[in-house]
């Protein structure tokens, strides 16, 4: 049986970055839980593996990945699949995550997450992959809606149509982020509340924040900034339409002191809190 | 539409080669479909030039930030990332260096970059127990001589034509060596390993190397004690001493 803390995650986490090891390690901040990027911990006996083993004990644990590829065409990767499992018995996270999109093709691997046509046929693909992975898990996936840049011809479909479709033919969970949210209705000028609206609130086991770059021509979703005013304002919507579920900053470029982002997350903390008040009291 | 076609004409573009774009792809009054997908090509070697800014610091340095853009960009195409374990890529780029005609003028460039490959490596490879050596008096002398040794998993042995390890060294920003001083023209043998949070650089002596060679390749004791003579005693408890081996296997 495990000895490790059973996974409760509540209120503001923070995403574990080998940049804050040494700070963590120092002063045991109080973060309610870490997220971890679980592709860089497949390798047994890495320095970040065994850090992340050490102070598993005090704090409980998220997986987030990248490498699934949900949206390949290519079958699943079952080495990588077999490595999360490994590594999901060892630090025994509260779920896994990873995002609606596409990171390998024709043997590459793009190490980044690129978009989908939102269509029918791709949502049925889609959500047998998912439960696939489902199976291999035991338990329900978590997907994240990304940032885009671009908009398929074939796309007949709204993005937040296309969630909702993928959830309902998976029964997978979703991890909400707002910031994503945000940038596409930028950069594709939608409605971003239309879409915060139309998601399964039920459904929702995560929110996640971080800043983004301003192109001017586009925003770009660079994980290199502080949460911006419009991005907390549709988070505070978010907090009405969904309820209490667990926030994460994520800061993945240009990363500051471990402080900075403990600072982030007490912003996001008072405006949850603010938010559930309004709603018991109304 | 193909989703394959999609994905594959979309991977193959990231690295190099030409598609239409505007086959898949909206353009609008903000942005050109051809933009658009610039977007993405441009994160794709975005991360992947940081990661190999990251592995290789001081090969970076030494090429200066312009040069280095260029010849990653040009490594990345010609060998996209294959794994989906992001450690595993850039490997290789030693070789490439190497043979790139544009880098030849600094020789010592590619022996740079092997050495950064091998720190890297030592990182992202395992930090295991090491076995009780104590215990290694309780087996009969047949048994020591069956036995065979492992260097730690992050270890890896490395000869080069120039003083990299000190070149390095001179690179890190706590380190006052003096790089006018070094004399780079002469051979190394060196050893780079891993313990908990720690990587280590050890030169070695010639017959050093040659005994963690014959080690790596399982070599018995008793194959050890034939070759290595009268040196074996001192070569393996130097080897002992300083964590150079980490475990002893019986037959
Ligand atoms: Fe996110």
């Amino acid at each position: 049986m495990s000895t490790l803390p059973s996974p409760s995650i509540q209120g503001c986490g923070i995403g574990l970055r080998s940049q804050h090891f040494a700070t963590i390690e120092a002063q045991k901040p109080a973060v309610p839980w870490f997220e971890i990027l679980s592709d860089n911990y497949l390798i047994e006996g890495t320095v970040q593996r065994e850090f992340a083993q050490q102070i598993r004990p005090d704090y409980p644990i998220t997986f987030h990945g990248v490498g699934l590829s949900i949206g390949s065409v290519e079958p699943l990767n079952k080495e990588y699949l077999k490595r999360l499992l490994k590594l999901k018995k060892e630090l025994e996270p509260a779920w896994v995550s990873d995002h609606l999109c596409w990171t390998s093709a024709h043997g590459y691997n793009t190490h980044d997450l690129i978009p989908l046509p939102y269509t029918e046929h791709v949502a049925d693909h889609i959500a047998e992959r998912i439960l696939q992975v489902q199976d291999a898990l035991g338990e329900r996936l978590v997907i994240e809606n990304v940032s885009s840049y671009l908009q398929f011809k074939d796309t007949d479909m709204s993005e937040w149509d296309f969630i909702n479709l993928v959830i309902e033919k998976s029964d997978c969970n979703l991890l909400l982020d707002v910031n994503n949210i945000y940038v596409s209705a930028i950069n594709h000028q939608f409605n971003a509340e239309d879409y915060l609206l139309a998601m399964p609130a039920d459904k929702v086991k995560e929110i996640h924040l971080a800043g983004y770059e301003d192109k001017d021509t586009h925003l770009l979703d660079t994980h290199s900034r502080p949460v911006t005013k419009p991005v907390w304002d549709l988070f505070a919507k978010a907090v009405q339409h969904i309820g209490d579920v667990p926030v994460l900053i994520e800061w993945d470029n240009d990363i500051p002191e471990f402080s900075r982002l403990m600072q982030e997350a007490d912003t996001a903390k008072k405006i949850q809190q603010e938010q559930l008040s309004k709603l018991v009291n109304t | 539409m193909n989703l394959k076609d999609l994905q594959n004409d979309f991977v193959d573009a990231f690295f190099g080669a030409e598609i239409d774009v505007d086959k898949y792809i909206i353009s609008d009054d903000s942005l050109t479909a051809k933009q658009r997908f610039g977007i993405y090509k441009g994160s794709v070697h975005g991360v992947l030039t940081q990661a190999l800014a990251d592995m290789y610091p001081v090969c970076k340095e030494l090429v200066g930030d312009k040069f280095f853009d260029h010849v990653t960009s040009k490594f990345i195409n010609q060998n996209p990332p294959r794994s989906a374990f992001f450690a595993d890529f850039g490997e290789g780029f030693s070789d490439f260096l190497a043979n790139f005609e544009a880098a030849k003028s600094v020789a010592y460039l590619a022996d740079t970059a092997r050495l950064e490959w091998l720190r890297h490596t030592a990182w992202n490879s395992k930090n295991q127990e090491p076995s009780d050596f104590t215990t290694l008096g309780n087996y009969s002398e047949e048994q020591q001589l069956a036995m065979s040794f492992s260097l730690p998993e992050t270890a890896s042995l490395l000869q080069a034509d120039y003083q990299v390890e000190q070149l390095w060294q001179a690179h890190q920003e706590a380190n006052d060596l003096d790089l006018e001083k070094i004399d780079l023209f002469k051979h190394l043998n060196l050893l780079v390993w891993r313990t908990d949070y720690t990587i280590y650089m050890q030169e070695l002596s010639t017959q050093q190397i040659d005994f963690l060679h014959a080690v790596q390749q399982n070599m018995p004791l008793s194959a050890l004690a034939e070759q290595f003579t009268e040196h074996l005693a001192d070569l393996l408890s130097t080897a002992l001493g300083n964590g150079w081996i980490r475990s002893f296997h019986l037959a």
